[in-house]
C-alpha cells in the first residue's frame, strides 16, 4: 500500500529518483553481478534496470516491497541478456579479479562450479538469500513460487552446496 | 535460518566495485527520462479523500452543532410520552438531512454538465461520495443518540432508532423526489421547504397531543418508514442514472 504512494512520489519528484537509484544501485548491480560475473555487464543491466522502472512506472506492480520489483526486473533483464549470449563466461573473471593469488582464483572457482551445478531455481533462491540476504517471503514474491517451496528449495540447494564445497 | 557456514564460504566471492561514473550515468538518464505526472489519474480512495475537500466547512460546523445540541438536549430531557423528547428525536433526522441537501444540491447547478464532459470521474461519483459521507456521519449520530439513551435514560434501543429514522428517510424520499423532478436552480430551497414542512408535521402533531409515540403506532410507524424507503431506493437509483450523462441535458441548461 505504501509502495504504491512511494511510486506516485516518484513520478512527482526528480529527487526522489536520485535517492532510489542511491539506495538500490549497490544492491541491484551485485545481484546482476552474480549472475553475469562481469562487470561491464553488470553494470550496464544495472542500468537498463532502473531505466526500465523510470519508464514504466505506470506498470508498476506490487510485489511487497519496491526493491522486490526491481530485482524482478532485474532478474527479466538478466534472463534477455543470457538468452542473447547464450553462456556465461567464466574465462572473464578470471581476466577481471587479478587481485590475488591462485589459491584464491581457485576457491571462487569452485564455488562458482558449485553454484552452477545447482538448477537455475535453486541457484536464485541462494544467491537471493544468502548475496541479496532477501527474506523467504520476498524471495517467494520475487520468484513467484510459495514460501513453502522456496524453504524446501532453499534446504535442498544448501545440502547440496555443503556436500560440493565439503562442509 | 542461513547457514552462516554456508554463508562465509559463499562470501569469499569478491564483487568488484562498480564503476562511479555509470553510477552516475544511471542517475542522469534516470532524471532525463520524461514522466509526465499530469497523466497520473487519482484511484477511487483518492478521489474520495479529495472530495471531501470540496465539502463547505460551515456545513460540517453546522452538523456538529446540531447534533450536539440535539444530544444535549435529549439529555436534559425526561423520557415519557407526554414530554418532548420523542418529538426532538423525530425532528432531528430531517434536521441533519437538510444540511446535507444543501450540498448535494450545489452538484445539480446550470451549466455544470458541461464541466462534466471534460472530467473522468462523473457527478454520479461526486454525489455518491457525498450521499456517502453524510450517510456515515448521520448513522453515527443515530447511533449515539440510541445507545446514549439506552443506557443513561434505559429506553428501548428500537424505539430511538424508530423515531429517529423514520423522518430521516422521509425526509431523504422528499429530497430524491424534488432532485429527480425539478430542474431550476431552487431545488435547495425546494428541499429546505419540504424539511420545513415535515418537521411541522411533526410538532403539529405534538402540540396536537396525538400520541403517536405510543406502542401501538409500531406498526404504522414501521410500514411508513419501508415504504419510504423502498421510495428513496427508487429514486435514488433514477438519480444516478440521470447524473451519467445524456444529450438532452444541454437543451434544458441544467445536469439532471
Amino acid at each position: 500500500m505504501f509502495e504504491k504512494k512511494l511510486v506516485k512520489k516518484l513520478i512527482f519528484d526528480e529527487g526522489e529518483i536520485e535517492t532510489l537509484i542511491q539506495e538500490n544501485y549497490k544492491c541491484i548491480y551485485r545481484y546482476c553481478f552474480y549472475h553475469v560475473r562481469n562487470r561491464e555487464v553488470a553494470q550496464d543491466i544495472t542500468q537498463d534496470v532502473f531505466l526500465k522502472f523510470i519508464k514504466e512506472i505506470d506498470r508498476y506492480k506490487e510485489y511487497g516491497r519496491l526493491k522486490n520489483y526491481l530485482y524482478v526486473i532485474a532478474k527479466n533483464s538478466i534472463r534477455d541478456y543470457i538468452r542473447k549470449t547464450q553462456n556465461v563466461n567464466l574465462k572473464l573473471v578470471e581476466e577481471e579479479y587479478d587481485d590475488g593469488g591462485i589459491d584464491k582464483k581457485l576457491m571462487q572457482m569452485s564455488i562458482w562450479e558449485a553454484l552452477d551445478s545447482l538448477d537455475d531455481l535453486d541457484k536464485e533462491i541462494i544467491i537471493l538469500r544468502y548475496y541479496q540476504e532477501l527474506r523467504i517471503k520476498d524471495i517467494s514474491q520475487i520468484i513467484d513460487i510459495p514460501a513453502s517451496t522456496v524453504r524446501y528449495k532453499l534446504k535442498n540447494a544448501e545440502k547440496a552446496l555443503k556436500n560440493r564445497l565439503e562442509l | 535460518m542461513i547457514d552462516k557456514r554456508l554463508m562465509k564460504e559463499l562470501g569469499k566471492i569478491e564483487v568488484p566495485l562498480y564503476d562511479i561514473r555509470k553510477y552516475e550515468e544511471t542517475i542522469m538518464k534516470a532524471k532525463a527520462v520524461k514522466l509526465h505526472p499530469e497523466k497520473q489519474r487519482m484511484c477511487n480512495k483518492e478521489f474520495f479523500i479529495n472530495q471531501l475537500r470540496f465539502i463547505k466547512k460551515k456545513t460540517w460546523f453546522l452538523k456538529f452543532i446540531i447534533s450536539i445540541m440535539i444530544l444535549y438536549v435529549i439529555s436534559t430531557e425526561q423520557i415519557d410520552i407526554s414530554g418532548w423528547t420523542w418529538t426532538l428525536i423525530a425532528v432531528s433526522g430531517p434536521a441533519l438531512c437538510l444540511i446535507n441537501a444543501n450540498e448535494i444540491c450545489n452538484i445539480f447547478q446550470p451549466g455544470m454538465v458541461e464541466i462534466q464532459m471534460t472530467a473522468k470521474n462523473s457527478f454520479g461519483k461526486v454525489l455518491m461520495v457525498r450521499l456517502i459521507t453524510f450517510g456515515l456521519f448521520d448513522l453515527i449520530f443515530f447511533v449515539c443518540m440510541a445507545l446514549g439513551m439506552s443506557i443513561f435514560k434505559k429506553t428501548i434501543i428500537w424505539q430511538v432508532i424508530l423515531y429517529g429514522l423514520v423522518p430521516y428517510i422521509i425526509m431523504c424520499f422528499g429530497c430524491m423526489i424534488i432532485l429527480n423532478r425539478c430542474r431550476e436552480e431552487n431545488i435547495s430551497l425546494y428541499s429546505l421547504t419540504w424539511g420545513v414542512c415535515l418537521n411541522c408535521i411533526i410538532i403539529i402533531s405534538k402540540i396536537s397531543d396525538i400520541r403517536i409515540y405510543q406502542a401501538s403506532y409500531f406498526n404504522m410507524w414501521l410500514g411508513i418508514g419501508l415504504i419510504a424507503l423502498g421510495g428513496t431506493i427508487i429514486e435514488l437509483h433514477r438519480l444516478f442514472k440521470k447524473t451519467g450523462g445524456n444529450l438532452d441535458e444541454i437543451s434544458y441548461g441544467t445536469s439532471v
